[in-house]
């Protein structure tokens, strides 16, 4: 599908989750169910807010990187948004410049952690 | 008579040519020859990526591919006959440190294994790794029986790994194979397999002195019963 | 005698290795309620989190690599539903299954790239081990072979995210599931109300950072205590080991520890399958609830 977004971020955006940011009318929904805000530097909405002005700091933001994709958030949306997804680009723009999150080599203790837990981290924090 | 006016002379058969290319540059070998022969033949002289010569070493991987086919393939360079129209470069190194491990101090279990090898979570069961090995082996499932701790079942699956390198140098997720199998049987054959009591039994009589004066004897018997005793072993009749 | 009704069963790396608990339970009772969980011959690690981004299938090659294993197997089996417990590997097959169904182009290309493989068609069913229980056998059957009621013992029912959302992909509504409280209430149990039965564990934070997977376990397993529940009842091993390391490292900031077990752990010590369970949890269930059979 064709659609031409304003900014170079948003069509990013666009092209690795295939949601427009462009839908949220920032209605706070998806930060208020959020588990994770405590951990958060900026909300899930003023993330997509950012994206919406095409303000590219929003890459350094904490936030993608403690969102545990839990969906909460895209199973309430009342824009149908799928924030998760949004979440993953944002997190896939820096992951696919070769930049991981963790370094699996230096993790401590990881004879306790059960296979689950590595498997899952090493998905969503290495590229 | 000069030689050169001879009349009988032996007609040689034409040898049929392949044409390959060894890194871009094009040469005519004859057809048969393996790829390291065909790389002495044209000139190179190779001081690595050569080995036992035998299939045995895997020092000599080989990537290669044909006109018009998006195909990679993969093999050892003395094993693989050169084919008209071949692509090929070798690969003498694969770049992988050594991880350092105390095997006595080591679990036969997944998470020991993963612990070492956290890259091993990374595995997307591409399978790129089962379609480069050129000894058969099946990767990709050797390496999901170590994610499941069936380390002894994963340490048979491996055992004619070579370490020829070329798994590791197209996965992905950049886990060396090569070394994580190591690790795994080496940790099936010191703890997992049935430990041989006959080898234990025979080791403790040898300590307790069983064989001692026959050793004592031999050691100081001298070069001429030595060699009396060599060409008179069994073996030789 | 009644031939069993055999299913193909996907067990996960963590089934077989920190959850085997979980996988010995659930196996003898699906015996005992007359079916037979038949594992999946050659499967590989699910990958455990489904691959968020649309412009890349690659995440989506070990969901469905599983998926062509299991189609190859019902041929053998007879069968086209596959099962699992975990609720994570339950969650990413069932949404990549979903999503090649309708997207043929997606489908298209991950059969290519597995050229090494037969190409996937689309016919397996995942459920989760959960829905077959309420669907295909009924709680009312399964109350009726109850052997050691529960004693309206309080269970809290810890859902965690995977197993509910998408609303698309879940077992259940996202927001108020019912499914695993209506199974307790069906052994004898009393199934706690609480408002975090839905809240997200911390999942892979646990691996870098226990802080939040700490306070996450210590706001759920709160609620869980101020409404009286004893035990908590969970379907996903993830979940099981953060709400447990959770609960370690929260300490005293709990003013009591709760019992954690898998749904199956209950269900095997009200069917009376003594030995499917391990010693200390067999313990601790008839400290909590009362051992006659």
């Amino acid at each position: 599908m064709e659609v031409e977004m304003p900014n170079e971020l948003a069509e990013k955006i666009f092209m690795i989750s295939g949601q427009n940011v462009y839908a949220c009318y920032q209605c706070g929904k998806c930060s208020a169910g959020c588990p994770f805000t405590d951990y958060m530097d900026l909300l899930p909405n003023v993330v997509i807010h950012k994206i919406q002005l095409g303000d590219e700091r929003v890459l350094e933001a904490k936030t993608p990187w403690i969102c545990a994709a839990c969906f909460t958030c895209s199973t309430r949306c009342p824009r149908n948004l799928d924030i998760s997804k949004i979440m993953e680009a944002l997190r896939q723009i820096t992951l696919r410049k070769g930049i991981d999150r963790i370094k699996l080599k230096k993790l401590e203790k990881i004879e306790e952690l059960p296979t689950i837990a590595l498997v899952a981290a090493s998905r969503k924090l290495t590229g | 008579m000069r030689m050169s006016q001879a009349k009988t002379t032996v007609k040689q058969p034409k040898m049929k040519m392949v044409t390959i290319y060894v890194m871009g540059k094009k040469y005519e070998v004859p057809e048969g020859l393996t790829i390291l022969k065909a790389l002495e033949y044209v000139g190179y002289r190779l001081i690595r990526g050569v080995g036992c010569r035998a299939g045995f070493c895997g020092a000599c991987a080989t990537v290669y591919r044909f006109k018009d086919d998006y195909k990679l393939y993969t093999g050892l360079a003395c094993q693989t006959t050169v084919k008209d129209g071949m692509y090929l470069v070798m690969i003498p190194f694969v770049p992988a440190k050594k991880p350092v491990y105390d095997i006595e101090k080591l679990k036969p279990d997944a998470s020991t294994v993963i612990s070492i090898f956290p890259e091993l979570t990374r595995c997307v069961a591409c399978n790129t790794c089962t379609k480069s090995c050129p000894q058969e082996i099946q990767v990709m499932d050797a390496v999901q029986e170590i994610l499941r701790g069936n380390l002894e079942k994963a340490a048979h699956m491996v055992f004619d790994c070579i370490a020829c390198g070329i798994c590791s140098m197209r996965c992905p997720a950049e886990i060396v194979h090569y070394h994580v199998f190591q690790l795994v049987r080496r940790l099936y054959g010191k703890y997992i397999a049935k430990k041989s009591k006959h080898l234990e039994d025979k080791l403790k009589a040898l300590e307790e002195g069983a064989f001692k004066e026959e050793l004592d004897k031999l050691v100081t018997a001298g070069p001429s019963v030595w060699k009396r005793l060599y060409e008179s072993r069994e073996i030789e009749k | 005698m009644k031939k069993m009704r055999k299913i193909m069963y996907y067990p996960g790396c963590t089934i077989k290795t920190y959850g085997q608990r979980y996988e010995k339970t659930a196996i003898a009772v699906a015996k005992a309620l007359g079916f037979e969980l038949v594992e999946l011959p050659r499967w590989n690690c699910c990958g455990v989190v489904y691959g968020l981004s649309e412009d890349s299938v690659f995440h989506h090659i070990a969901p469905t690599r599983n998926l062509i294993r299991a189609q190859e197997f019902s041929r053998e089996l007879g069968t086209n539903d596959l099962t699992t417990l975990c609720s994570m590997c339950y969650h990413v097959l069932k949404r990549v299954n979903d999503y090649l169904r309708s997207n043929p182009e997606a489908l298209e290309k991950l059969n290519k790239f597995m050229d090494d493989e037969e190409d996937y068609e689309g016919g397996i069913n995942v459920v989760h081990y959960l829905t077959i229980l309420r669907d295909d056998i009924g709680f009312d059957k399964i109350s009726e072979k109850v052997r050691r009621r529960l004693n309206g013992a309080k269970v809290a029912c810890y859902y965690g995210c995977m197993l509910v959302k998408p609303r698309e992909t879940g077992i259940d509504d996202p927001e108020d599931p019912l499914i695993m409280d209506e199974l307790m209430e069906s052994l004898g149990a009393e199934a706690i109300d609480y408002p975090f039965k839905t809240e997200c564990c911390g999942a892979y934070h646990i691996v870098s950072d226990k802080e939040i997977v700490k306070k996450r376990a210590v706001k759920i397993i709160k609620a869980a205590l101020d409404r009286g529940a004893e035990i908590i009842a969970t379907t996903c091993p993830l979940c099981h080991y953060n709400l447990e390391k959770g609960m370690e490292m929260a300490g005293k900031e709990l003013r009591r520890k709760v019992l954690l077990v898998y749904f199956t752990e209950l269900l095997a010590f009200a069917l009376g399958l003594d030995d499917s369970l391990e010693k200390n949890v067999l313990k601790e269930l008839k400290r909590l609830i009362g051992g006659e059979k």
